[in-house]
């Protein structure tokens, strides 16, 4: 009885200081699901009716009656009566009778005490049976114990029912989890091996959040706007994935973002209690997602050196296929194609691009560009090629001045911007003090921008007819 | 004990344990205490898709360093890049700061511009001082023919970084030369190591790679000596590929397992195999003598 009290306790404290995190606290990057929700409502549903169900028991004259009734002559109820009202805890609406409590205990320890302990050990029930106290007469009347068994006994139920298909499967993938981490080391395990264990990985999460507290990527989950890009909630979209659950294209495809917006830091891998390999599912989840031929724009960036680092591992074809998509979803945006004979229109006050530039602190100011061509003569990527301008579309000096000049299609949609380095090469070099790798960089922002389609960023002019030649 | 906090780079962590455990032996034996601040990503990556992105991912990184009362020590020259050219437009466009504190404030957190960022190297310089560092040196690697690879975000734009001059630079030499080992004048310096478009466009990464290891051994080095673990995985991997080829390759060596070896610290504490510096066999006795 006391172990019993001591854990109901310990887990309603449990569910407390949960609750406080969750619901109170609210510490940023541990954001709190209908899952956790769950959880922590059905637990303290079990304990709390738990406790009250024995604190009624314990004061509840109706059960005392018909258990004397039962098994008790008639002319032994009252020294009981007065016993147990005196020493269990029993609430008696008749006025108490000290003289009969003596030979009520000799009664009591011959035929009861075997089964019914005193109530003190329960520390916990009895104090709250104290508490009670003055309503428990009408506790009873009502049925008290009655209702508080049946909401016990069915949250036990619910919860044992449906514990393979919650978060509280964890109590069982968890230590599994935490075995297999400890056991192998996931650099050399087998692949099959690798599977089942990324299967049973997605079950051990508890959401408890670790992960993302130390996600090295989770400024850009608040910039991004994606929650997806906090390792917990990757587990969560992961999880509906398994279990077949269509998800809609525009949650598709913030999943995919979310797991290419990923340094592989292995930060959250590290932070994780339950020993799951999270940079593993990402990276298995990735090239499944990628191969749906959605463009990740996130590929175009430094982030897919650790994908290219593990490149042999991967189908060649699926590999270059998944890069060159946002390439070519940029450069169809812009129309690319249409200037084969590279000659565009010059459209009077289409100044937003230079003025998305120039007054920028971020670029330096592209406006005092005469187009001198030290960028282009600077630049390594343009050395790399017999004929740079067709290979890159247009040359640094070029993306600068069709910028002044406001060609937006025509500078967006150069492949130039993509085989950029971001050296600063040009930038050092510029006498007219051009921020020239900023306006680069620039440019790239808004190239994804557009082409993804995002708030806020408008398709440009329609696209050029013959005229004006550019640079 | 100076404390100082150490950005650890994203790319470090699972890829070059032997880069963070070459930098965290070499600042304690040269008596930096090292405080760990749970930092973030600098930003980098995200700077081709999210201006904000790349300047919040920085800032938030200065604000811990700033709260803390910590100079921001980087050896990746990415991070150090970045954190330099956020914390210059934080200090100059107040607009851009308001907003970027605003974003912070759940966090409470904040940049006043307090914040320092140095490179390692910078505090090996300023700090430690080069007379000191070979003064110190228990180790010559006289002998040793390096080629110095600065490229591109240690010391561009430098009109913001200002650690060195960007285009006769001598701080990464000067560091080598401590050591007594040889810097050899080469070409490529300056050149990118093709990493930022490596896994985007793995032609032109592995293009100017090869080039820059081409162009050192031409100049007659023995090695390469980077700073950067994105200079280090670009190249290494490439290296491994054209030894795999079997064509001549260029071993790559981390400034800062230089610079220890030097001080004397064991090879296993910078994660770095005993052999791993080619030292010419002859020199190999002199171990231990003080001159090289």
């Amino acid at each position: 009885v006391f172990l019993r009290d001591l854990l109901g306790a310990i887990l309603l404290a449990g569910v407390a200081a949960a609750a406080y995190r969750r619901f109170v606290a609210r510490p940023p990057r541990r954001p709190t699901s209908g899952a956790d929700t769950y959880a922590i409502v059905l637990l303290a549903v079990i304990g709390l009716s738990g406790i009250l169900l024995g604190a009624a028991k314990i004061g509840s004259y109706s059960s005392f009656r018909s258990m004397v009734d039962t098994y008790a002559a008639p002319a032994d109820a009252a020294p009981l009566e007065a016993y147990w009202v005196a020493r269990m805890g029993t609430v008696s609406a008749a006025p108490h009778r000290p003289e009969l409590v003596e030979r009520g205990r000799e009664l009591h320890e011959a035929a009861c005490a075997a089964c019914h302990a005193s109530p003190r050990a329960a520390f916990v029930v009895d104090a709250v049976a104290a508490v009670l106290r003055p309503v428990s007469l009408r506790l009873d009347a009502a049925g008290g114990a009655r209702v508080l068994w049946v909401i016990h006994f069915y949250a036990c139920i619910v919860g044992l029912a449906l514990l393979p298909f919650t978060k509280m499967f964890h109590l069982v993938a968890t230590p599994i989890s935490l075995l297999a981490a400890a056991a192998g080391d996931r650099r050399t395990a087998d692949p099959a091996n690798a599977a089942t264990l990324r299967a049973l990985h997605l079950d051990a999460c508890t959401h408890c959040c670790a992960c993302s507290v130390h996600c090295s990527m989770a400024v850009a989950s608040d910039v991004y706007g994606n929650a997806n890009v906090l390792p917990s909630e990757k587990m969560a979209a992961l999880r509906s994935l398994r279990s077949g659950r269509a998800l809609e294209a525009g949650e598709l495809r913030a999943v995919q973002d979310g797991v290419c917006l990923c340094t592989s830091c292995e930060r959250c891998t590290v932070a994780c209690p339950s020993g799951i390999d999270l940079v593993g599912l990402w990276a298995s989840a990735k090239e499944a997602l990628l191969a749906r031929g959605e463009p990740a724009y996130a590929l175009l960036s430094p982030l897919s050196l650790r994908r290219g680092l593990s490149s042999d591992r991967l189908e060649p074809a699926a590999y270059r296929a998944a890069v060159e998509r946002p390439r070519q979803a940029i450069a169809s945006h812009f129309g690319t194609a249409a200037l084969a004979d590279r000659t565009v229109a010059l459209q009077a006050g289409n100044g937003r691009l230079l003025a998305a530039l120039g007054a920028s602190s971020r670029t330096g100011g592209a406006g005092s560009c005469f187009g001198c061509k030290t960028c282009t003569t600077a630049c390594p990527v343009v050395r790399e090629h017999a004929e740079p301008q067709q290979a890159l579309g247009l040359l640094p000096h070029q993306v600068v001045y069709s910028a002044r000049l406001g060609l937006e299609g025509l500078v967006l949609g150069s492949r130039m911007l993509w085989d950029c380095l971001g050296c600063y090469q040009c930038q050092e070099l510029c006498p007219q003090g051009v921020g020239v790798t900023d306006v680069m960089y620039q440019l790239k922002n808004v190239a994804i921008a557009q082409a993804a389609g995002l708030a806020g960023a408008d398709r440009p002019a329609a696209a050029p007819a013959r005229g004006g030649r550019a640079a | 004990m100076n404390q100082v906090a150490v950005m650890r780079c994203c790319a470090t962590a699972p890829l070059l344990e032997q880069y963070e455990a070459a930098t965290d032996s070499l600042l304690s034996s040269l008596g930096f205490g090292i405080v760990e601040l749970d930092l973030g990503c600098c930003g980098y990556p995200l700077r081709n898709s999210r201006f904000e992105g790349w300047v919040r991912s920085s800032a938030r990184n200065l604000a811990l360093a700033e709260r803390a009362k910590l100079d921001l020590v980087t050896v990746c020259s990415c991070c150090f890049g970045s954190l330099k050219q956020v914390d210059h437009l934080l200090r100059t466009d107040d607009a851009l700061r308001a907003e970027t504190n605003r974003a912070m404030e759940g966090e409470r957190l904040t940049c006043s511009g307090t914040a320092r960022v140095r490179h390692l190297l910078e505090v090996l310089r300023d700090d430690v001082g080069l007379a000191r560092l070979e003064e110190r040196r228990t180790r010559s690697l006289a002998g040793l023919r390096i080629a110095c690879h600065y490229g591109c975000h240690l010391l561009r734009p430098s009109a913001v970084l200002k650690l060195d001059d960007a285009t006769s630079p001598s701080l990464l030499d000067d560091v080598v030369r401590a050591t007594g080992a040889q810097s050899v004048p080469w070409g490529a310096q300056l050149d990118c190591c093709g990493s930022p478009v490596a896994g985007v466009n793995d032609e032109l990464a592995r293009h100017l790679a090869e080039r820059k290891l081409a162009s050192a051994r031409d100049a007659g080095a023995d090695a390469m000596c980077v700073v950067c673990p994105y200079c280090w995985l670009q190249l290494d991997v490439v290296r491994r590929t054209l030894a795999g080829r079997g064509e001549p390759a260029l071993p790559v060596v981390l400034v800062h397992q230089l610079v220890g070896a030097s001080l004397g610290i064991a090879p296993e504490a910078m994660g770095m195999a005993p052999d791993a510096l080619p030292l010419p066999a002859a020199r190999q006795g002199g171990n231990g003598a003080r001159h090289g």
